[in-house]
């Protein structure tokens, strides 16, 4: 009985726009803040019915370290899906890549929990075409998990209303939140215990499929231009610091014609 | 002749922003290159949103009615029936608005049809040597546009993100067909493994016309009545904040504003403590007036506000009060 969260290894951008030299390693990386909130959500699970919880990430070989500081927020195992045929995949050979992962080594999982997108590419898609590539059910904006007599029963919100569904099967969960009145903080023995864990490192090969069908390769979309976008810069005058006087006139202006 | 499918929605009849900008670029993709519009309307009460597309430029529609659970959830079936229809009618291009609905839907439909899908596109382009469209959409965290092809697999799937314009749409010169296709693609289901609850408080922020945003410089969740009297007196304006604030657990979910939450088109927007993420700064670039209240004079907010106020958001909020006739807090 394990849950699998997926956590993805996001680059820090400005960061390397910073960068002069090409040492980029895993400091670069962090995990997707609302993968973890998705972390949160499968270890309040193994603490309230004592599921095992499996991290899975793809990404470089170099996010290795980041994905061993998994093990420090209580995960049993973390693997990684590492291998340059994988490198360029899009959403759809993303979701391929892991669905296979998962079909070949972690078949017997009870639930998928993922954040609802990135922050790097902000599709939000991989957690649904996973869904679909394992043939489960996907719910999103989760607000609670519970489990009851073999089955999940799991509320969510969907535009305004609030829906509660009990599913017997296999299923997909995504979230935007943390469970409420849980915090899930690494703990110190977790962190020293860390560090003598080796993170499971995968590769294309053990999926057991062609490289044709992963990667760049198996990708159906490609970016074939980018340009930088400007923003508009409104600024018509400097910036008031704040005083009573200053306001009031401000204010007038501001709100006058509103009000 | 190439089809191109669009996934369009209505409130009360009345196509939304997001179907209208949709609309639009689908005629224009008629007009210049002769495609077919097929309207394909998923939704409960669509009779006289059908009446309103017979009058405008599309070719074909088909209809499926839902009921208030169908709305919510697609069962893998019902998914699996959309995809055998949408392979026979083989468009060469697939559109749906950005909504929750169809954002969950669409990377289901292009994993089943192994296709290509971009999201939240704001464009297209025509590419006139292969005579195939490409998509545009902003990347790495809304600071560039990229065009984005699908190269070796139709139809070219496409979430178009909604930007509240006004859009003339084509009246029709012809009498579209019209198919319901509702027991093709619906399954009779077992409604007692979903249960709908209580409404949640709606929250209008893309329709309120002061929308007050909040970052990461409120302290605690006690501070909002402040900024909840603060609104009051703007005529109830809407409160949205930054994801910051949403993972703070301060805000709920749908009061987020940026390019993962809600994309406003208020007159006025009153950010308090916002530094001015490009992710929070594309939710709010529609807004008719940028007002910043941060104390950090370089806070990056600024450079695109029309007003900038340096000081405490507190303080700022207090005088706003006093100013508008409610007593200090």
């Amino acid at each position: 009985m394990y849950i699998i969260v997926c956590v993805k290894q996001v680059k820090n951008y400005n960061l390397e726009k910073r960068k002069t030299s090409a040492n980029s390693g895993s400091n670069d990386m962090f995990h997707n803040p609302v993968d973890l909130m998705a972390l949160a959500w499968a270890m309040k699970l193994k603490q309230m019915y004592g599921f095992k919880v499996i991290t899975i990430s793809m990404g470089p070989l170099n996010a290795k370290s980041q994905v061993r500081l998994l093990y420090s927020y209580g995960v049993d195992r973390a693997v990684l899906l590492s291998s340059k045929t994988l490198a360029g995949s899009d959403t759809y050979a993303t979701s391929y890549a892991l669905g296979e992962l998962i079909r070949n080594y972690f078949s017997d999982y009870s639930m998928i929990l993922c954040g609802d997108k990135t922050l790097d590419s902000e599709t939000g898609q991989v957690p649904h075409s996973l869904a679909m590539a394992l043939g489960v059910s996907s719910y999103s904006n989760i607000v609670e998990i519970l489990r009851k007599e073999d089955c999940f029963e799991v509320t969510c919100e969907v535009e305004s209303d609030r829906v509660k569904m009990t599913e017997k099967d296999k299923l997909l969960c995504t979230v935007t939140q943390g469970p409420k009145d849980y915090v899930n903080l690494p703990a110190i023995k977790n962190i020293i215990d860390s560090e003598s864990k080796e993170v499971e490192i995968l590769t294309s090969k053990d999926l057991k499929v062609k490289d044709e069908v992963v990667g760049q390769k198996g990708s159906y979309t490609k970016v074939i231009s980018l340009h930088e976008k400007n923003f508009v810069t409104r600024r018509k005058q400097q910036n008031i610091v704040f005083s009573e006087e200053k306001m009031g006139m401000l204010m007038k202006v501001i709100l006058g014609e509103s009000l | 002749m190439k089809k191109l499918c669009i996934f369009i929605e209505h409130k009360d009849g009345v196509p939304t922003s997001n179907s209208q900008k949709i609309l639009y670029m689908a005629q224009m993709l008629k007009k210049q290159y002769g495609y077919r519009i097929i309207a394909i309307v998923m939704e409960q009460n669509s009779e006289s949103f059908i009446e309103y597309l017979k009058t405008i430029e599309v070719d074909e529609i088909y209809f499926v009615t839902l009921n208030e659970k169908n709305k919510l959830l697609f069962l893998k079936e019902e998914i699996d029936n959309l995809v055998c229809f949408l392979k026979e009618i083989n468009p060469e291009v697939a559109w749906a608005t950005n909504s929750s609905c169809y954002r969950i839907l669409f990377p289901k439909v292009a994993y089943s049809l192994h296709t290509g899908l971009c999201a939240a596109c704001s464009d297209f382009k025509y590419d006139e040597d292969s005579g195939r469209i490409n998509m545009v959409r902003t990347v790495f965290s809304n600071n560039a546009y990229a065009q984005i092809s699908v190269h070796r697999s139709r139809p070219v799937m496409a979430t178009i993100l909604d930007e509240k314009g006004t859009y003339n749409l084509e009246r029709n010169l012809t009498f579209p067909e019209i198919h319901d296709i509702t027991d093709r693609i619906l399954l009779i289901r077992d409604n007692q493994a979903i249960k709908i609850m209580k409404e949640l408080e709606s929250i209008n922020l893309d329709k309120s016309q002061i929308v007050i945003g909040l970052g990461n410089g409120i302290h605690d969740k006690s501070d909002m009545d402040l900024f909840e009297k603060l609104s009051r007196l703007l005529n109830h304006a809407a409160i949205g904040g930054t994801r910051e604030l949403i993972n703070r657990q301060i805000l709920p979910q749908n009061c987020q504003i940026g390019s993962t939450g809600t994309q406003i088109f208020a007159d006025i927007y009153i950010g308090f403590g916002i530094s001015g993420s490009p992710q929070h700064m594309q939710g709010i670039e529609h807004v008719k007036k940028i007002i910043a209240v941060n104390n950090d004079p370089y806070a990056s907010i600024f450079q695109h506000a029309d007003y900038g106020i340096v000081g405490d958001m507190y303080e700022v909020a207090n005088y706003m009060i006093n100013y508008l006739g409610g007593k200090d807090t």
